[in-house]
């Protein structure tokens, strides 16, 4: 996985998750820390506090006497016995002293530093509080550093003769606040790094389907179906129904490209099929024909006139059978090469259809917009539009109008032939180009199958539209040969030159 | 900082055999002890009452019940040994009369003796002497070499009825030159009531210097030396008689009799010898109270100041 960019929303799951849980767990911590931070030091300043009274009261309740009777020894055996008692993790103690009402020490509980008989060193922190008549609790510094201090009155028959003082160290507070935080953030780091783990794994478990299944689609989409392996469905979960879905889908298609390629199969062989029946018929016309003839010629090979008709009609036969098989043959026989061809040549074409067309009342509607000499296998576009126009007459036997358009784009010719007859339907419009297909009873089926081949041996596409009640339209767009060319064809079709008539339906 | 729990460490090793018991369960003990002590106080005149301080070195409870059960079998009566801060109390028990003998000092022995109502029983004999001396310890640290340094300083005292504060009075540690006028020397002093307090005053630097009772440092240095180490010993006195047993006029001749044999023989058996191996004292023996001549050579050349206890 690599992090193609710093915008989150590009970055792949398997990192967003954890990223995620990480930026949760450490919100969490975060939240947790303040909480903990304040909280922790309004406890632990309230335990101190209350600790901090409880002593002084102890010692002030114990010790009253002993100040009355400066009995310096009992004194600072209390004082070292109370602060031993305390907890010095929950309420270090930084000093704590009986004076007297001077301020002078009776006792302390660092003797090697305060000396007793002398002012107490630590009197100027509690300015203020050392007189009051009651006991003063108070946040304050001692030599420069932030204490609680503490101040009692001890009281002895009615009458105030000296005070206990307590000063603690509150360093240890911020110091506990911050091992809580620490040990926050510590839980956290490891919860984070288990979440992150877990959520890795879960995240790459929970992607490894989508992952594969984007890999499938592109093969999909590459066209290979069969190369795509069932995606392995890890849990029952709405990824899961998706993969099996997917996985039903690919299947699915398996099966309709299997049903195509059969389809395919079958109609290519019902196609030879129609092809083979429909050369059969053709050639079987003439040859009943032929039989006759020759019967008749044995009958009457005497009589000359009887001959006559006869050898005629068997070369008339021939000629038929002779016609089916060039036709069929045209895509793959005789070289033709390219020329250049004026567009006036195309007006030939004109001339050719107009006294027919006059016959069976159509008007005719000539465009010819190609302006400039044209490189072009010049017989068999010809041949190609004369089959189109012939086919276009033929579909209008109640008259109409026939639209010939010639144009030039940049690299390619486009010839549209049009007629306004009674169009086809779709299932019709799909077999139009198999050889023998024809509606009409006269028709061989083999025009515009040939006029297909000739087209696509030019490099170019015939396209057929229709509708059944308006007409059908026929478009023939090949590619412009650039003018200084002069090259051989040499795609193996040609036409007769010579038998420029045009191949009838 | 040395707390209440240095405090109570200090008392706790103090036993020298195992059967050690912590300060905490010993006052219990004691307080448990003075009650039943208080109660019987008037009608169990069959039992003999014996006067201890906490001066002693030993404190521990369990060696004085022992003590107690042993005197009670020697002696053939119900022995209870009766408990007060300080020799003055102690003494003002025997002078009334509440007492039958008591464990005290020598000074107040020989003041009792001159008023007529203590009588000499027996000595405790440590090594071979029934002897001691007082030391004049200050803080490790301290430069004072002698008394005449720490003048004006605070000074630490086991019990002003004791011979060491005597002692010191006398001059016993400043070269014989008697010190006349306490609040002149030492305006801020004070009395521990107990030698191995004094030694931890000394140590914990709350007084400039204190006497004690030699024995009774010297048995802290091999038990505590962490503690006296802290402690420097700049002057010694000459010897005195160790603290007697004493009798009060309340007991008669034949309980005096009756306790010097009992005591005598304690180390003729192995309860009474391993009793007294936890007193830390060799023998009990009859030394007469000329031993405490000393005593009175003292009182005869020191001015009697009036520091009565508080």
């Amino acid at each position: 996985m690599k992090l193609d960019t710093f915008d989150p929303r590009h970055w792949p799951l398997q990192i967003k998750f954890p990223v995620t849980v990480v930026a949760i767990v450490y919100s969490v911590a975060l939240i947790a820390g303040v909480i903990a931070q304040v909280w922790e030091t309004k406890l632990v300043r309230n335990a101190l506090e209350n600790r901090a009274q409880q002593l002084a009261l102890t010692l002030v309740l114990s010790n009253a006497e002993s100040v009355a009777r400066m009995d310096y020894w009992v004194l600072y055996a209390n004082l070292s016995k109370q602060a031993g008692v305390l907890d010095q993790e929950m309420a270090p103690l930084l000093f704590g002293s009986i004076v007297n009402d001077e301020g002078i020490v009776l006792a302390h509980t660092h003797p090697e530093r305060q000396r007793i008989g002398i002012l107490l060193a630590e009197l100027d922190s509690f300015e203020g509080m050392y007189s009051d008549p009651g006991l003063v609790v108070r946040y304050g510094t001692v030599h420069g550093n932030e204490a609680l201090l503490v101040s009692a009155p001890v009281e002895y028959r009615g009458k105030r003769i000296g005070s206990v003082l307590l000063g603690f160290d509150t360093d240890f507070i911020r110091e506990r606040v911050l091992a809580t935080v620490i040990a926050i953030g510590a839980v956290s780091t490891l919860l984070a790094i288990i979440g992150s783990l877990l959520s890795w794994v879960y995240s790459r478990r929970t992607i490894k389907p989508i992952v594969s299944l984007t890999a499938s689609a592109e093969k999909i989409r590459a066209g290979q179906l069969d190369e795509i392996a069932p995606i392995q469905v890890y849990e029952k979960n709405e990824i899961g129904d998706l993969v099996a879905t997917f996985n039903g889908m690919v299947e699915q298609l398996k099966e309709r490209d299997a049903l195509n390629a059969q389809l395919q199969v079958s109609e290519k062989l019902a196609a030879i099929g129609r092809l083979v029946s429909g050369v059969a018929h053709e050639i079987n016309n003439p040859v009943g024909g032929m039989k006759n003839a020759l019967e008749c010629l044995r009958m009457f090979s005497n009589d000359p006139k009887r001959r006559e008709e006869s050898i005629h009609l068997l070369e008339s036969g021939l000629g038929q059978i002779e016609g089916v098989v060039d036709s069929l043959l045209v895509q793959h026989r005789s070289t033709e090469t390219i020329s250049v061809c004026n567009p006036r040549c195309l007006d030939d074409l004109f001339l050719l259809v107009r006294h027919d067309c006059e016959l069976r009342n159509i008007r005719i509607d000539w465009r010819n917009e190609l302006g400039r000499p044209f490189m072009v296998f010049r017989a068999r576009l010809q041949q190609v539009l004369i089959n189109l126009l012939v086919n276009a007459m033929h579909a209008m036997p109640e008259g109409g109008t026939l639209t010939f358009h010639a144009s030039e784009r940049d690299s390619t010719l486009a010839f549209v032939v049009e007629d306004t007859g009674s169009g086809m339907p779709q299932k019709q419009i799909d077999r139009i180009f198999e050889p023998f297909f024809t509606t009409r009873p006269n028709g061989t089926g083999l025009g515009l199958w040939v006029s297909m081949g000739l087209v696509h041996a030019m490099g170019g596409d015939l396209e057929v539209e229709s509708e059944v009640g308006k007409g059908t339209r026929f478009s023939v767009i090949i590619p412009r040969i650039p003018a200084d060319t002069e090259r051989e064809t040499d795609m193996g079709v040609s036409i007769r030159s010579e038998k420029d008539e045009p191949v009838h339906h | 900082m040395n707390g209440a729990n240095g405090f109570f460490r200090l008392a706790a090793p103090m036993c020298l055999s195992g059967a050690c018991v912590h300060m905490k369960a010993y006052v219990v003990r004691l307080l448990a002890a003075l009650l039943i002590a208080g109660s019987m106080i008037g009608y169990a005149s069959a039992e003999v009452r014996i006067g201890i301080t906490q001066a002693m070195f030993v404190k521990d409870s369990l060696t004085y019940d022992r003590w107690a059960k042993y005197l009670s079998r020697s002696m053939g009566q119900p022995v209870l040994f009766v408990y007060r801060k300080s020799y003055g109390e102690i003494q003002e028990l025997l002078r009334q009369g509440d007492l039958h003998f008591a464990w005290t000092c020598g000074y107040p022995f020989i003041k009792g003796v001159q008023d007529g109502f203590l009588r000499y029983v027996a000595t405790p004999e440590i090594g071979a002497e029934p002897l001691y001396r007082i030391y004049l310890i200050v803080p490790a640290s301290s430069t004072a070499r002698s008394l005449d340094d720490l003048k004006g300083g605070i000074f630490a005292f086991s019990d002003p009825d004791s011979a060491s504060f005597r002692a010191f009075a006398a001059g016993q540690l400043s070269q014989g030159k008697p010190i006349m006028s306490l609040n002149q020397w030492f305006p801020i002093r004070f009395f521990t009531y107990s030698h191995a307090e004094t030694v931890k005053a000394v140590a914990d630097r709350v007084a400039d210097g204190g006497s004690v009772d030699g024995h009774v440092w010297e048995a802290m240095a091999a038990i505590l030396p962490e503690l006296t180490r802290k402690t420097r010993v700049i002057a010694r006195s000459g010897t005195y008689g160790l603290p007697p047993f004493v009798a009060s006029w309340r007991a008669d001749e034949r309980q005096i009799a009756i306790l010097q044999k009992a005591l005598l023989d304690m180390n003729g058996d192995r309860e009474g010898k391993s009793i007294l191996e936890l007193l830390q004292v060799t023998r009990f023996a009859r030394h007469g109270d000329k031993l405490y001549d000393s005593i009175r050579v003292d009182l005869g050349s020191t001015p009697m100041w009036r520091e009565a206890p508080p």
